[in-house]
């Protein structure tokens, strides 16, 4: 069934502006990806799945049975320890029925081991497919009279039981027993008030803002590496205090190095390194990242940012050329530009032939700012080609 | 451009759907070279697919992973009965479903825990210019899981409605529902975006 002719015109199917920037955008989703890596993460991922002999399906029926299993136990220990009525002896002819506490050594011995049978099948969900499927692993079956179970185990006969308490009694006691113990102990400070650092940076109070963030920061966990992150954010685009923004993102390094948001502080790193002036740190430390999931993504904006900085900073033409050779084969939105500017780099060390052929190149690109000015400098090596002799 | 990476295709070329059953069986049969070319074909379309799903970049690598763990411990229900490329669509929308209840309750634990809702963390480096994509993305979160994964398959990927409709497993009077609303609201935040630039 085709699309019905009474519905609005497909944006991406028609030559008008939106239909170009959704292609753009198409390639731009398509860029930076590292194929290699994922194949390589993929076959670590099936092959460590081989030798655990489990599979993540497997793991999760088991961790949801043995969970299953606790939260029963803890149900029949909780009804047992409220209702004291009767003493309960497991004996090898009898049933187990409720009772009280068990004793330690009565708890270890009655404690259940789920045996081979009960355990999910975890060759069962092992790849069906035979081309990675790892051969079935021989398990041993242990035999059932190995097995832990209440009715193996000969239990001493335990002492009969008083009659407890009626529940209210208890709880009366109980009450009271806590209201004695909150007497003793000092009054506990009302809980400070919320902090909203967000909302003082909005209301124009950068610095009260920052001294809100320092405060969350010095605390632990995720709200902690959140806070230095907001931190560093706001002291580069707010305060224009770079150097206060990398000892914030550098602090956040020291705390938290596998912390959650560990690549976005190593992309801001590199920013703020170039910033700084910093140029050899930032070259190293984007080099890092180059090998990180985020930097993969972002392969192409950092190999033509190291790029300029071996131009620019450095006057290291030949690793800048490289640099931007590897962005150019990345494409994407940045390809063009790397394009032009390798062609700057290649005319510089005096290889016009190369640089001619990326500026030709450039010129063949669908997005090309720059058209004028390569022409000119097209126009520029061509003379000079005849002209020499 | 030598070695540069191409767009993702919109659909399977003639030369490339005459091989596809090929290639399936050699990846059944266990031939270990079909499974890296197999990887290699479609790896791109996937993410950049999960991408467009509007999946954070620390959770890509993961679902790409997961789709392709599925897509080889099941392959050999296939046998070149479906298209691939279905199969591979639908077990992307599944994983991106994942990783969105997955932040569901991760961002509410965090909201139970921080004093305020979790501002936007992750810094924009000044250096990108994903300029296309970012508006795209941009307008794309204004649509809803549905009309977003409708959109998404129909306008960017350029599929055909039927298949659309069968990846989503809905009817095709509801894609295009779906589709018309996507559009309108996609166009509204487009325009917006543009007004605030």
């Amino acid at each position: 069934m085709t699309e019905p002719s009474n519905r609005p015109p497909s944006p991406l199917r028609g030559e008008h502006e939106l239909g170009a920037l959704l292609r753009e955008a198409n390639e731009q989703y398509a860029a930076g990806l590292d194929e290699a890596s994922a194949y390589r993460r993929v076959q670590e991922q099936l092959t460590s799945r081989h030798a655990r002999g489990s599979t993540r399906f497997g793991a999760r029926r088991t961790t949801a049975f043995l969970g299953g299993l606790a939260l029963a136990g803890a149900l029949v220990w909780l009804k047992a320890s409220t209702k004291l009525d009767e003493s309960i002896v497991f004996g090898p002819e009898e049933p187990a029925r409720a009772r009280s506490a068990p004793s330690p050594d009565e708890q270890a011995l009655t404690e259940r081991v789920p045996s081979a049978e009960e355990a999910p099948s975890e060759a069962a969900t092992v790849s069906e497919s035979p081309a990675l499927a790892p051969p079935e692993p021989k398990r041993e079956s242990v035999p059932p009279s190995r097995a832990v179970t209440p009715r193996a185990v000969k239990l001493p006969e335990a002492p009969p039981l008083e009659v407890p308490a009626p529940e209210e009694t208890k709880t009366t006691e109980r009450a009271e027993a806590a209201e004695a113990e909150a007497a003793e102990q000092p009054k506990a400070e009302p809980p400070a008030p919320e902090l909203d650092c967000m909302q003082m940076a909005r209301d124009g109070a950068p610095r009260q803002a920052e001294s809100c963030f320092a405060t969350l920061a010095s605390g632990a966990g995720l709200r902690a590496e959140m806070a230095l992150h907001e931190m560093a954010r706001l002291r580069r685009d707010v305060l224009g205090d770079a150097r206060g923004a990398l000892a914030a993102l550098s602090e956040y390094r020291q705390r938290f190095p596998r912390g959650s948001l560990r690549h976005e502080v190593a992309l801001s790193r590199v920013e703020l390194l170039v910033r700084l002036g910093r140029t050899r740190d930032a070259l190293r430390e984007s080099e890092e990242l180059l090998t990180s999931p985020v930097g993969r993504v972002r392969a192409a904006e950092l190999h033509v940012l190291r790029g300029n900085m071996y131009r620019t900073a450095l006057s290291d033409l030949n690793a800048a050329a490289a640099e931007f050779a590897r962005a150019e084969r990345l494409g994407g939105p940045l390809g063009a530009e790397a394009t032009y500017l390798r062609g700057t780099c290649l005319e510089a060390l005096g290889d016009g032939r190369a640089a001619l052929e990326a500026y030709e190149r450039y010129l063949s690109t669908p997005r090309r700012p720059r058209a004028a000015e390569v022409r000119q400098r097209i126009a520029a090596l061509s003379g000079s080609a005849r002209a020499a002799p | 451009m030598d070695g540069m990476v191409r767009a993702v295709a919109s659909s399977l070329t003639e030369a490339e759907a005459s091989r596809q059953p090929t290639l399936l069986l050699q990846c059944i049969e266990g031939d270990r070279a079909a499974w890296r070319r197999l990887h290699r074909q479609y790896y791109p379309v996937a993410a950049a697919f999960l991408r467009k799903l509007g999946l954070d970049e620390r959770d890509l690598d993961d679902a790409c992973q997961d789709v392709f763990l599925q897509m080889f411990r099941y392959l050999a229900r296939f046998r070149g009965e479906a298209d691939p490329k279905t199969w591979l669509y639908r077990l992307c929308v599944t994983q991106a479903r994942r990783a969105r209840l997955r932040h569901s309750i991760s961002n509410t634990l965090a909201r139970l825990l921080l004093s305020g809702p979790p501002e936007t963390l992750v810094s924009a480096p000044g250096f990108c210019e994903r300029t296309a994509e970012r508006r795209i993305t941009l307008a794309l979160s204004r649509l809803s899981e549905k009309e977003r994964s409708a959109f998404v398959l129909y306008e960017m990927e350029g599929l055909p409605g039927k298949q659309v409709a069968e990846i989503l497993r809905c009817k095709e009077a509801t894609l295009w529902r779906r589709l018309h609303y996507a559009r309108q609201i996609f166009r509204d935040a487009l325009e917006a975006s543009e007004t605030l630039t």
